[in-house]
């Protein structure tokens, strides 16, 4: 096992930056997700760091070697597709025996390893199917097996989920983490589900158009997110423009959009334009307890049932609309009267931005 | 409150017409529906086959009708030395030239699946030697292989001096099967090149950066993934090309007829020179009629190369 470091690494195809120096450090044994909108550069980064594509500027460093200008097979990695890029010649045995042939292992070994790493992704018995008689997600698990039966220092993976059905991933979700545990594999993988990054990985980098915009544990990114984007795109959010009124016990009295009141935790000047981040979860209904520093009353403009959770559209008396997520242990239909309440440690004051969000 | 029998809504079924019947009917459907494509075949393809067939059994000479005489068209041939030339050169020439036309067209094949510039240019040039009408590149090829205007012989002599007589492309027996089968690769290899380059480019290449991962050479990457993923279309493309070698006419009717003393006649030109020119309708069929062993054997090695292997059975899923 290694650790990983990328230092300013860039890729440019012509005039487009698809990467625009990406630092990050990921420590020995730990899961790391890349995650971002789609063609924010992360399969481009996960790339570079496999040795596929050449870096126009910045390095890449496993086991604190520098293996920038180092081919492919010498960085000793596994390396997931999003495609899986089985071979559809080839049997499961055969498929996974690939790498460790052209290692050129005995024969006695590479049956005991493949053996060892079918059994890893429970596909014990599959060893002489061909890919297309596998479903989706035992395709995934060959190429998962195929990639760590050479016990690489460190696995890749390339929205190693975004191929399987929303019941497989769930069940995929567990075994990856599980496989990672157990083999203590210092992992990066890429996703464009913010969801997905949260429950699977030890911490998330939030990439934005070739950068990272904020790197942290899932619980950090989620409470505390950097700026606007992060706050956009983790989680289900309301974001707010406000202006700064007055202060007082460290607590920010501001004017929201149609002049409603909104009282956070936190410090700015008198005057200065906000942005502020309100989970849609935060966002409560029903009756207020005394210390709810914000309370409107707000109709319910739509209401969507989803399981466990109600999901509402609340127009304030202002015309402000917010979104809320509230179990639907009670129901509001459209077009009630609801007291919607927050406190003032649920609102998050983003740090001022440059203009771009 | 008496139960009255529930009134019948629907309006009795009329009887459809005779005509509405026959159309309705399964086997009038069948008949009339293949009866166009069966017609067809009947006359285009089978109707002159089995003329052929049946001539070859004949002495029917052109301008005369002639009698049937069973296998004595073909015991003649047994005995005729430039029909076994024939037949030796057919194989030859598809032997030399298919091997000689899928060493060059997957060369070319790979090298076009590159990145190159001006990638849809050269294609567009690859494919000249096949849109060009076969007799016309033939009357060129006819020119480049003369004995005193071939440019081949201008060059080596007068340009770069390495020769003081010229070439004799065609004078001889051998020299001129080998130029005859230059003239059908150069022809054959726009048609294996850019099949066989579509066959490649079904290859994702993201087979080719797992095998890079683990290591294999560009040859193991050749021989481990791009042959058996492109072995499906090889074959299918070999068999076409195989059929289209052995039938071949027009090229070595125009660049030798058949000359120097026969040796370059193949079994199709030798057919027309002895059923058309020399006008004995029947021998010209039997010679015809002795290529369709050969053909059936290339139609089987198609029927069990092509048949679908193992891995490719099954259905994708996603
Ligand atoms: N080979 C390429 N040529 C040109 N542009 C590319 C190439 N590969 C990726 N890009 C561009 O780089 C950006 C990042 O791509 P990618 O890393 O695949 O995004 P992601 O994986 O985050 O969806 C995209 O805008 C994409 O269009
Ligand atoms: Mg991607």
């Amino acid at each position: 096992m290694a650790t990983v470091s990328l230092r300013g690494l860039t890729k440019r195809y012509g005039a487009a930056v698809a990467v625009a120096g990406v630092d990050l450090a990921i420590a020995e044994s730990e899961m790391v997700a890349l995650v971002g909108p789609s063609g924010c550069g992360k399969t481009t980064v996960l790339r570079m760091i496999a040795g596929l594509i050449e870096p126009d500027a910045g390095q890449v460093l496993i086991g604190g070697a520098d293996v920038t200008r180092a081919p492919a097979h010498k960085r000793n990695l596994g390396l997931v597709f999003q495609s899986y890029a089985l071979f559809p010649h080839l049997s499961v045995f055969e498929n996974v025996a690939f790498g460790l042939r052209r290692r050129r292992v005995p024969e006695a070994e590479i049956g005991r390893r493949v053996s060892q790493a079918l059994a890893l992704v429970r596909l014990e018995g599959f060893e002489g199917r061909f890919p297309r008689q596998l479903s989706g997600g035992q395709q995934q698990r060959v190429a998962l097996a195929r990639a760590v039966v050479t016990e690489p220092r460190v696995l890749l993976l390339d929205e190693p989920l975004s191929n399987l059905d929303a019941g497989l991933r769930d069940a995929m979700r567990v075994e990856l983490r599980r496989l990672q545990q157990s083999l203590g594999i210092t992992t990066i993988f890429v996703t464009h589900d913010q969801e997905e990054a949260l429950t699977l990985a030890d911490r998330v980098a939030v990439m934005r158009a070739g950068r990272i915009e904020q790197v942290g544990a899932p619980q950090e990114v989620y409470e505390r997110p950097a700026n606007a984007f992060v706050a956009g795109f983790v989680g289900r959010t309301n974001l707010l423009d406000a202006v700064v009124v007055g202060a007082a016990d460290a607590l920010l009295h501001l004017s929201g959009p149609g002049g409603v009141p909104l009282v956070v935790r936190g410090a700015a000047p008198p005057g200065a334009r906000v942005r502020l981040a309100l989970r849609h979860e935060k966002l409560r209904l029903g009756d207020a307890p005394p210390d709810a520093a914000n309370v409107h009353l707000a109709e319910v403009a739509l209401a969507a049932f989803a399981g466990a959770q109600c999901q509402y559209l609340l127009r304030l008396p202002g015309g402000l609309e917010l979104q809320a997520e509230a179990p639907s242990n009670a129901v509001f239909p459209r077009g009630a009267q609801v007291t919607a309440w927050w406190t003032a440690d649920d609102m998050i004051l983003l740090p001022a931005e440059t203009a771009d969000a | 409150m008496s139960v009255t029998a529930a009134p019948s809504w629907s309006r009795a079924r009329q009887e459809p017409g005779w005509l509405a019947r026959v159309f309705d009917s399964k086997p009038f459907l069948i008949v009339a529906c293949l009866f166009p494509a069966v017609g067809l075949l009947m006359v285009f393809l089978t109707y002159p086959l089995g003329l052929g067939i049946w001539l070859a059994f004949t002495d029917t000479r052109i301008g005369r009708s002639g009698q049937w005489v069973g296998l004595e068209n073909f015991e003649y041939l047994m005995g005729d030395p430039t029909f076994w030339t024939a037949v030796f050169y057919s194989v030859f020439y598809t032997a030399v030239a298919t091997v000689g036309k899928f060493a060059l067209g997957l060369w070319l094949a790979l090298l076009l699946n590159n990145h190159l510039p001006f990638k849809s240019l050269i294609r567009a040039i690859i494919l000249l030697p096949w849109i060009v009408p076969t007799v016309l590149s033939a009357i060129a090829f006819w020119w480049i292989y003369d004995p005193q205007f071939s440019i081949i012989s201008y060059v080596f002599v007068d340009v770069l001096g390495l020769r003081d007589r010229y070439f004799d492309f065609l004078g001889s027996a051998w020299p001129a099967r080998f130029s005859l089968i230059a003239a059908n690769i150069w022809r054959g290899i726009p048609f294996v090149a850019i099949c066989l380059l579509a066959g490649l480019q079904t290859i994702s290449p993201s087979l080719y950066e797992a095998a890079l991962l683990d290591g294999a050479t560009p040859w193991q990457r050749f021989t481990r993934i791009t042959v058996p993923l492109l072995m499906p279309i090889l074959a299918i493309v070999m068999t076409f090309s195989i059929i289209f070698t052995f039938t071949d006419f027009q090229l070595v009717y125009a660049i030798t007829r058949g000359g120097p003393v026969n040796s370059t006649h193949l079994m199709a030109t030798l057919a027309f020179q002895r059923g058309i020119a020399g006008q004995e309708l029947a021998e010209g069929a039997a010679i015809a009629v002795a290529m369709i062993p050969f053909l059936v054997f290339a139609t089987l090695f198609s029927y069990f190369a092509l048949a679908r292997r193992k891995w490719q059975q099954g259905e994708s899923n996603d």
